[in-house]
């Protein structure tokens, strides 16, 4: 509670209400002081703000800041403005308009840590879905922060993934108080593994369809690089990929089928060389030079009687439905059920929607 | 004489309760009493009467007749007692001498003509009447069928009012009983539309389709739009085990009693399929209305009760069907009645795996919140009482076009009664007749693990995070698998193929 208790906090507070693009520009001009106490005398301060002087006067008052400062106390949720030194250093970049003032729930520490953002359309397919949690439990197991959106789809799943084994930061698109539902459980659930929610908004700021895009900025700012696990033809994670290639960030792609509608803005990203073949974590490490310290990968070895072997032989080539399995294996019905669960017990096999079978 | 009694007899659901019906001729202003609690349709009955007896030949004299139907203090319906009430007519104005009418039970409708028109629920008038020790009914011939299959009794059928009196004045002579038919004489299975043989792959789905109805275990059926599950459902009724005599009688009870009976046949023979449509009301299925008749669940009793597109059925209509799958009985409580239906069906249900209908497709549009909040549409103390829930995957063009015969339901119906007769062996003494009706106890008696099954249990509910209420319903679907091959033992394959049949519990939405 550091930065609360700091005088300064009011200066950064009284801010809040302005955009964070409007804001760069007027910090770049005038100190968070001067905007403070001279707001609605200076001509020039008046003249800049246009209207939103008004809101400035309004919000500078100490009721209103006592207010404000309440409610954070109430849902435990710590603030941090540019100034801090503890403010994470890639967002404090210019490229990335950051946020003048952060609420944040967790601990900050795991934004030091080397960050990657996954990403992926809310109607993730059941492709997206495992590549979304492999990349991310890959990426946590090896000490790297995974970013995303606590949208669901692609976003749940990788956060999920994340911290089973690592660290993991959310960005919300409005304030703390409006996380969903569906999404509590796993905002406390990341939270509990050392991660951190993080928002640029006033904790009862209700979110519109214009502030999930700007959010994406600091998904994208936090991380060193973006995984896009999948994304329609206008998934919202293309925008993220779009803030990511301004703020020179790497961008990777996870390649989809070429007649899959969830895929085709991540294929095009592939197509148009803006993006890089996403094929696992480790190589997308090995471009950042990220150390890999690989924690929790167990490799023992598994046996497999005739029959298993028979089932297994015919998955190699790719996902096969539970009919045609039928058809070419000549287990009947009955046999090959039991077959194809001890597989799935083993772990060798995986089984899909629809009676859908495929290797692990 | 100046006094007359017959008897009659009325329904209390499917129960059947001896009425007497007691004519008084008085001198006075002419008009009919009738007492004993009558409905509207009873009360009409006088009109109906006075036309019948007089365009029969006979003559309605100018009295005061007093109609009483004992006993006084429960409420009678139908028009059933037309047929009684014009033959005490005849009786007590001397138009009709016979001394024999204590043992002889009367039924019918009548018509003004002097015909006599079929009633509802003839089945259960005679097997009550029997169990009651009386030896002689006269029915309407219309139900001539429905009554030939109960020995013990004999039936007499008529079709006009001047028949009933000729026979009755001829001291039961003049003509002889309906003929007893045998059940097992007429053959089951006729004119089924549908055959496993025209469904195309669905292995797996067949696979278990044959299971559920060897066990008679809950299904729910999960898939995409257009992907056999209706048809599928439709076919079961080829596979699902001949009905025993007793379950046979029971049914046709039910049917007769609702008015269902097909009077050329007579009887039930096959299980029955219901299908009520989404929009049925409450009432429709567990029964009802201002008589209280057997709805949906009573109807399918020892067969199948379809619900296509489950949760587009309003929750509370699904709701109710807990306490009937639970006690096999549904009590019905009206002012006028309080009546007990039995309701021993098999749950087959079948729903869109998500709102689009695609899920797990690249083509789904739905988020998974979506999916969630769809498949949150079934209650879990529903879900509780399904023991398998299947996935229908779609049929690729190549299984539609290829030229060659599935296995026919014929065969399948072999294994699936073998299967039940094991089953009907091992319960001989217990009063149920499938594995799905198994209680706690008897699923500790009879789903014995060695350790090989019990750690694949284990692992899977490690592994797959099953959840707690899965238990008891794989090991009876585990059961019926064993019995299927004729195994004395659960194997463990039977317990790996029981655990797939629960999709939904394994994560299906996450």
């Amino acid at each position: 509670m550091s930065e609360i208790n700091d005088n300064k906090i009011y200066y950064w507070l009284s801010l809040a209400g302005v955009g964070a693009r409007k804001l760069t520009v007027a910090l770049s001009v005038f100190s968070p002081e001067k905007i403070y106490f001279e707001i609605g005398r200076d001509k020039a301060l008046g003249e800049f703000f246009g209207k939103y002087t008004e809101v400035l006067v309004k919000s500078k008052s100490p009721d209103f800041l006592d207010e404000k400062l309440g409610e954070l106390y109430k849902y435990d949720i710590k603030l941090l403005t540019l100034a801090s030194e503890k403010y994470p250093h890639r967002l404090k970049e210019a490229e990335v308009c950051p946020p003048v003032v952060l609420y944040y729930r967790g601990d900050l520490p795991c934004l030091d840590k080397p960050c990657v953002a996954v990403v992926g359309t809310r109607a993730v397919s059941s492709y997206g879905k495992d590549a979304a949690k492999k990349f991310a439990f890959d990426f946590a197991a090896s000490g790297v922060t995974v970013v995303s959106g606590l949208a669901t789809g692609a976003d749940s799943y990788a956060h999920e993934a994340a911290a089973e084994i690592g660290t993991t930061a959310a960005v919300l698109g409005g304030g703390h108080k409006f996380i969903p539902a569906y999404s509590q459980n796993l905002a406390e659930k990341l939270l509990e593994k050392g991660g951190i929610i993080i928002s640029e908004y006033p904790p009862d700021f209700c979110p519109t369809k214009y502030t999930f895009p700007e959010r994406n900025r600091i998904v994208s700012g936090l991380s060193m690089a973006v995984v896009v696990i999948e994304a329609g033809e206008k998934s919202g994670a293309l925008i993220t990929a779009g803030y990511a290639l301004e703020q020179g960030r790497e961008v990777y792609a996870v390649p989809g089928g070429i007649f899959s509608v969830k895929s085709v803005g991540s294929n095009r990203l592939l197509r148009s060389g803006q993006a890089g073949v996403a094929l696992s974590a480790a190589d997308i490490m090995s471009d950042l030079r990220i150390n890999i310290g690989l924690k929790g990968q167990k490799n023992t070895a598994i046996s497999l009687d005739f029959s298993e072997q028979n089932i297994y032989s015919l998955l190699v080539s790719g996902e096969t439905g539970f009919d045609d399995l039928v058809l070419q294996s000549g287990f009947p019905p009955a046999e090959l059920n039991g077959l194809l669960f001890s597989l799935e017990l083993k772990g060798v096999v995986r089984r899909l929607p629809n009676n859908r079978y495929r290797l692990e | 004489m100046k006094l007359a009694r017959i008897t009659s007899y009325g329904l209390m659901g499917i129960k059947g309760y001896d009425v007497t019906v007691e004519i008084d001729i008085n001198k006075g202003q002419p008009r009919i009493e009738m007492v004993g609690l009558p409905d509207a349709a009873i009360k009409e009955s006088k009109e109906r009467v006075k036309s019948a007896i007089k365009n029969s030949g006979f003559l309605f004299l100018p009295r005061v007749i007093t109609i009483s139907l004992a006993p006084a203090d429960v409420r009678k319906e139908g028009a059933i007692y037309d047929l009684p009430i014009a033959v005490g007519i005849l009786s007590a104005t001397g138009q009709l001498n016979f001394s024999t009418f204590k043992d002889i039970i009367i039924v019918g409708e009548l018509s003004l003509y002097g015909e006599i028109r079929q009633v509802m629920g003839v089945m259960s008038i005679i097997i009550a009447a029997r169990t009651a020790g009386y030896k002689t009914i006269i029915v309407p011939k219309g139900n001539e069928k429905e009554a030939s299959f109960i020995d013990g009794i004999d039936v007499y059928a008529f079709s006009t009012l001047r028949e009933v009196a000729a026979f009755l004045e001829s001291g039961l002579t003049n003509s002889p009983p309906v003929e007893k038919q045998n059940i097992f004489e007429i053959t089951s299975n006729i004119g089924y539309k549908e055959d496993l043989k025209y469904v195309r792959g669905q292995y797996a789905a067949k696979r278990a389709l044959e299971i559920a109805a060897a066990g008679g275990h809950n299904m729910l059926m999960i898939g995409p739009p257009g992907g056999g599950k209706t048809m599928l459902a439709r076919c079961l009724p080829t596979i699902l085990p001949d009905l025993t005599v007793s379950e046979a009688l029971e049914t046709t009870k039910i049917h007769s009693v609702a008015g269902y009976l097909d009077d050329n046949v007579g009887i039930i023979l096959n299980r029955p399929f219901r299908t009520p449509h989404h929009t049925s009301s409450k009432f429709a299925l567990t029964g009802g209305g201002p008589s209280a008749k057997p709805g949906e669940i009573s109807l399918a009793h020892n067969g199948v009760l379809f619900l296509d597109e489950l949760p587009e059925y309003p929750r509370d209509t699904l709701e109710i069907l807990r306490q009937p799958l639970e006690d096999n009985v549904i009590t019905i409580s009206r002012a006028a009645r309080t009546v007990e239906y039995p309701a021993n069906f098999m749950l087959v249900a079948s729903m869109n795996p998500c709102p689009c209908g695609r899920h797990g497709s690249d083509a789904c549009v739905c988020n998974p919140a979506q999916v969630a909040r769809y498949l949150s549409r079934l209650s879990g103390p529903l879900m509780d009482r399904i023991d398998m829930h299947i996935e229908v995957s779609n049929v690729s063009y190549d299984d539609l076009s290829g030229n060659f015969e599935e296995e026919p339901s014929e065969v399948i119906k072999k294994r699936v009664n073998a299967a039940r007769g094991i089953q009907l062996h091992r319960f001989k003494d217990l009063g149920i007749y499938s594995n799905a009706r198994m209680t706690n106890a008897m699923v500790s008696d009879f789903c014995r693990l060695d350790a090989k099954c019990e750690s694949i249990l284990r692992a899977a509910f490690e592994r797959m995070g099953l959840s707690a209420r899965a238990y008891n319903r794989i090991l009876k679907v585990a059961r019926t698998a064993a019995d299927m091959d004729g195994s004395l033992d659960i194997q463990p394959g039977h317990v790996a193929e029981a655990i797939g049949y629960r999709t939904l519990d394994r994560g299906y939405a996450k």
